[in-house]
């Protein structure tokens, strides 16, 4: 639980459910300028409220999730403009991450302004590091080189905008009632799917070229370092891998049913076995991209 | 019988009427016939029209018949590559079929009953005549405008959607066909990813999908459903 899903929470305690989506978010918006008020609420009794654990995200922790994530994409190509993309060897591919970053700029843009228009005081970007250090030079680098190697930049790239459209998939359900917003959210997502396929287009391309797919695919080397999110098992699990999520089999309609690829799959329709995993993104949840974040602002 | 019977009548419901508009003189005669009549239902099978039907399941159907065409157009380009193609675009076409049939088949599954198929006698054969299947750049370039108008019609129908849980499964669906968009236009020209012609401002929406509604699709793709023509009168616009 968080701030916002707090303040929803006791927004909506006498409030009607919601017959007009749009006006929800603005509702729940509003009720920011009660800010002062909620915050004084004692921690026990934000404690002793039932069943807010995690579940009880608003659109507005999604929008602010995603703020920060293109507050994060922004922060990085804008080092590597200045460092390992003005390399002269990097020329060729340098309008590349500018168009990219242009488009990153103007989401962080559309969602701080979402926030701002309704009332709340869009949070300002942190200092991202992306050595992992954590703006700390003693502490251990968990990504060495991504702002003077290129390969070493192109290969956290890769996982930053897999992770972005993951994340983005990740935050849809919490724009249910506003349609508005979904479409939004949604057209941005689409973007950023373009964007990693790109990177991962770069990578496969580079005088040291790897070979992964334009596509998340079992096929593809893993990445090392890799960036490591919260084991969705929880408790003293181990870390893993944001690709964990993309090897998914399994999808499900909208009443639980699961889609029988082994039987619709077969004869004419054969696919190859990677192709069932590699033909649905996956969403990273909420927990795992908030933690992805957390590592470099 | 007055006007206002007319469309009163439980019996012609608004759909019905529109989907017969659009029918030959022959066919609108019969609907003149009918309202001498207030009973009889026009029969649903005006010749040489795809419908698709109403609400989710008319935006499901939607998506399989596009998804139909991907199929059918990735299979043209497997089974009969252009003498030019280069080993690494085949094993590239072989994984965007296989990822359409994967999609395909999930849609399918969806409807269940309520494929749009049901009412034709024969599965829809697409008609590629009007793109060029024999050179790389001829796939490519079709694959290209297959691909961005995919992730166009997702991006203008999947907010169109009443179900969370289904936008939540087409949105998988529809972030590969982004990334298949974008793959294929690189392929084509490098660096063409998310070029201004399919990253788009919107009002205050900054850097968007290009995103258009199934009447904007279904015109853009009308050539490949020969003899047929796709109704989409019924689906929903908001």
């Amino acid at each position: 639980m968080n701030f916002l899903s707090l303040l929803d929470r006791l927004s909506t305690v006498d409030a009607p459910s919601a017959a007009a989506p749009r006006r929800d978010l603005l509702r729940q918006l509003g009720q920011a300028g009660a800010r002062a008020a909620v915050a004084a609420v004692p921690l026990a009794l934000a404690l002793a409220t039932p069943a807010l654990a995690a579940t009880t995200n608003t659109s507005l922790d999604a929008t602010v999730l995603l703020l920060k994530l293109e507050d994060l994409l922004v922060a990085l190509y804008t080092q590597a403009l200045a460092t390992v993309l003005a390399n002269p060897a990097q020329a060729a591919v340098r309008p590349n991450f500018q168009l990219i970053l242009q488009q990153q700029q103007g989401h962080a843009q559309f969602l701080r302004a979402t926030l701002a228009t309704a009332g709340l005081t869009p949070p300002t970007a942190p200092a991202f590091d992306f050595s992992g250090r954590r703006n700390n030079a003693a502490n251990p680098e968990l990504f060495p080189g991504v702002m003077s190697d290129y390969n070493a930049f192109l290969q956290l790239a890769q996982q930053l905008e897999d992770a972005s459209a993951s994340s983005y998939l990740g935050q849809i359900g919490f724009f249910a009632s506003d349609k508005q917003l979904l479409s939004a959210v949604l057209r941005m997502q689409l973007v950023e799917a373009r964007h990693a396929s790109h990177l991962r287009t770069l990578r496969r391309t580079s005088p040291s070229p790897i070979a992964v797919k334009s596509w998340p695919s079992t096929a593809d080397p893993a990445p090392s370092p890799a960036v490591l999110v919260p084991s969705p098992a929880g408790g003293s699990n181990a870390p893993v891998g944001i690709y964990s999520f993309e090897a998914n089999e399994t999808q499900r309609l909208g009443n639980n049913t699961v889609v029988p690829f082994p039987t619709v799959l077969t004869g004419a329709n054969a696919v190859q076995f990677r192709s069932i995993a590699e033909a649905f993104d996956e969403p990273l949840p909420t927990a795992q991209a908030t933690a992805l974040l957390a590592i470099f602002g | 019988m007055s006007d206002s019977s007319f469309f009163g009548s439980g019996a012609l419901e608004r759909r019905t009427f529109l989907r017969v508009v659009g029918a030959s003189a022959a066919t609108a005669s019969l609907v003149l016939a009918g309202c001498s009549d207030p009973a009889p239902e026009p029969t649903p099978t005006v010749q040489n029209q795809l419908l698709l039907g109403e609400s989710d399941t008319g935006l499901l159907n939607y998506f399989y018949l596009l998804k139909q065409l991907e199929v059918a157009f990735y299979q043209k380009i497997v089974d009969t590559p252009p003498s030019n193609l280069v080993a690494g675009d085949k094993a590239a076409f072989d994984d965007l079929r296989d990822h359409g049939l994967a999609h395909r088949e999930t849609l399918r599954f969806a409807l269940g009953a309520s494929t749009y198929e049901t009412r034709l006698e024969r599965p829809l054969a697409f008609d590629f005549s009007s793109i060029v299947l024999t050179s790389r750049v001829g796939v490519l370039t079709a694959a290209q405008q297959l691909e961005d108008l995919s992730v166009a019609a997702y991006a203008g129908a999947l907010p169109l959607l009443v179900a969370p849980t289904t936008v939540a499964l087409l949105a998988k669906i529809a972030s590969v066909e982004a990334r298949h968009a974008a793959f294929v236009r690189d392929l084509r020209t490098p660096g063409t990813f998310a070029g201004n012609d399919v990253v788009v401002n919107a009002g205050a929406l900054q850097s968007v999908s290009l995103a258009k509604t199934p009447v904007q699709v279904v015109e853009e793709a009308k050539a490949f459903f020969l003899p047929f023509v796709v109704v989409t009168q019924s689906l929903p616009s908001a």
